[in-house]
């Protein structure tokens, strides 16, 4: 059976991922949260 | 946390997603949510290459408003490093396949003016107001265009 289901790779380390965006030319989606992880 | 699989595609396709929980990872939240100035969870900031904040959602929402106010957001982003044509796309992508959400009616106004934008061509703003006439017509985004009948 087939699955469209995605799991999102969270970053944790925010000065990375804005290297990456910058490398990528994309937007970071910054999500706070205080629900169980 | 987003456990439809629509938005999990999309966060992870148009996105570098970055989540930070306030406790859990506290020197984080501490350094990151003084310098977007957060102060409530659930946060969920569109933050561009440089760095800037370019839409902001606090609260929950379900699936399909959620979906719409990210690309709302992406739509913004869009629009604040000039690319008129993509905002609008991303814009009326929200009118075609999330017509029924509170995105719907900004989705339409900032439609109208990413093609002003794109095209200096006053009767974008013209038109937006004509279609505000026939769908939208008792929301704020509707009084707001209507100097553009004027």
């Amino acid at each position: 059976m087939s699955t469209d289901v995605r799991q999102i790779t969270w970053m944790r380390d925010f000065v990375r991922a804005l290297s990456v965006a910058q490398a990528q030319h994309r937007n970071i989606l910054l999500d706070f949260t205080a629900a169980p992880m | 946390m987003y456990a439809d699989p629509k938005v999990a595609s999309f966060i992870d396709q148009g996105f570098i997603p970055v989540r930070v929980h306030v406790r859990e990872q506290a020197d984080a939240f501490k350094q990151l949510g003084a310098r977007y100035s957060v102060q409530w969870t659930p946060a969920v900031l569109i933050v561009d290459e440089g760095g800037e904040e370019r839409y902001r959602l606090e609260g929950f929402l379900p699936a399909n408003d959620f979906l719409a106010q990210l690309k709302l957001g992406l739509g913004r982003a869009a629009f604040a490093r000039s690319d008129f044509d993509e905002a609008e796309r991303l814009f009326r992508d929200i009118l075609d396949a999330h017509p029924d959400t509170e995105a719907a009616p900004e989705a339409l106004y900032w439609a109208g003016v990413a093609k002003y934008k794109a095209t200096g061509d006053a009767a974008a703003l013209a038109g937006t107001y004509q279609e505000f006439q026939t769908r939208y017509k008792d929301t704020s985004w509707a009084t707001k265009a209507s100097v553009w009948g004027k």
